[in-house]
């Protein structure tokens, strides 16, 4: 095959102009929003405006992916609570919790009551918690045998923290986010600056966690063990130069 | 819940990460494009939009004027 012959990769190939041009619309949405129009209006300099557009625009990339990240954590983290509740329904028995009749009765069959009852205990168990909290539940309430590594913790932290900025606070720091986390070097309504060597960082410490937690309780609940199906990444950089 | 059901939801959570992780990527890259190579849609619409300006400033200066 020849070079002009091989395939482009997905990437390279060329955009359409109905994508152009919605794009082309978002992204003069987001010069309006940002106050960025005013600096064009002046002439002051176009091509300078446009780096910090650009800026701007990675920046609301990252969040997306850090706020889809956690989500996901969280969610698999639910799945596993689950996954072991299924697997050892005693686990949510407890003597000091009663069910009404009306309750009781609402549920046709066994299993619906105890799904209902299931997720009560999930809720009761995790409400509040943190994704590390859950990962350290996992370990004193269930006994997993987890290798948690010093900076996956802490990433997932800080990118929880950042999360709730930017679900409550339009990714602008205040001052709760600065007690939570101990960052003193930015103001309080300035928007944390996410970087692609965090973000990549966040995204691999969810696999890793996920992959401990998945592989802890294939062995203990279920018998299986499963050959290491961790992800195995390469840190881009540690956590503190990627700031 | 049998284990293969549970093994399906990890490389759900495994995708859902990547994928992700790829669209923040996949969308730096178009963006890095973007705004290096700007499409004349977008030229357009910046100078669509210095025009109705133009026209508001002309506007009011003759409101004063008069």
């Amino acid at each position: 095959m020849s070079p002009s012959e091989q395939p482009e990769p997905m990437f390279m190939l060329s955009y359409d102009s109905r994508f152009k041009s919605e794009l082309s619309f978002t992204l003069y949405d987001v010069l309006v929003t940002q106050g960025m129009m005013g600096k064009i209006r002046e002439q002051k300099d176009v091509k300078l405006v446009l780096r910090e557009l650009g800026l701007v625009c990675k920046n609301v990339l990252r969040e997306q992916d850090i706020v889809m990240t956690i989500a996901h954590t969280e969610s698999f983290l639910n799945d596993s609570l689950i996954a072991i509740c299924r697997k050892k329904p005693a686990i949510i028995e407890n003597s000091q919790k009663q069910v009404t009749w009306e309750k009781a009765l609402s549920h046709m069959t066994r299993e619906s009551l105890f799904e209902d009852l299931m997720a009560e205990y999930i809720d009761s168990q995790f409400r509040g918690k943190s994704v590390a909290d859950r990962a350290v539940y996992f370990i004193k309430k269930h006994g997993l045998n987890l290798k948690l590594q010093g900076d996956m913790l802490a990433d997932l932290e800080l990118a929880e923290q950042v999360r709730h900025i930017i679900m409550h606070n339009g990714g602008r720091i205040d001052a709760r986010f600065k007690k939570r986390t101990g960052v003193t070097d930015l103001e309080v309504g300035s928007v944390y600056p996410l970087d692609d060597g965090f973000v990549r960082n966040v995204a691999l410490s969810a696999a890793e966690l996920g992959g401990e937690v998945f592989m802890a309780i294939s062995e203990k609940f279920f018998d299986e063990i499963p050959p290491n199906l961790i992800p195995v990444y390469k840190r881009t950089c540690k956590k503190v130069d990627c700031q | 819940m049998d284990w293969e059901e549970y093994k399906t939801q990890y490389f759900n959570f495994l995708e859902a990460i990547r994928r992700s992780t790829v669209i923040s990527l996949v969308g730096s890259i178009i963006l890095e494009d973007f705004t290096q190579n700007l499409p004349p849609s977008f030229t357009y619409i910046i100078s669509h939009d210095m025009e109705i300006i133009k026209d508001q400033k002309e506007e009011q200066a003759g409101k004063v004027s008069s």
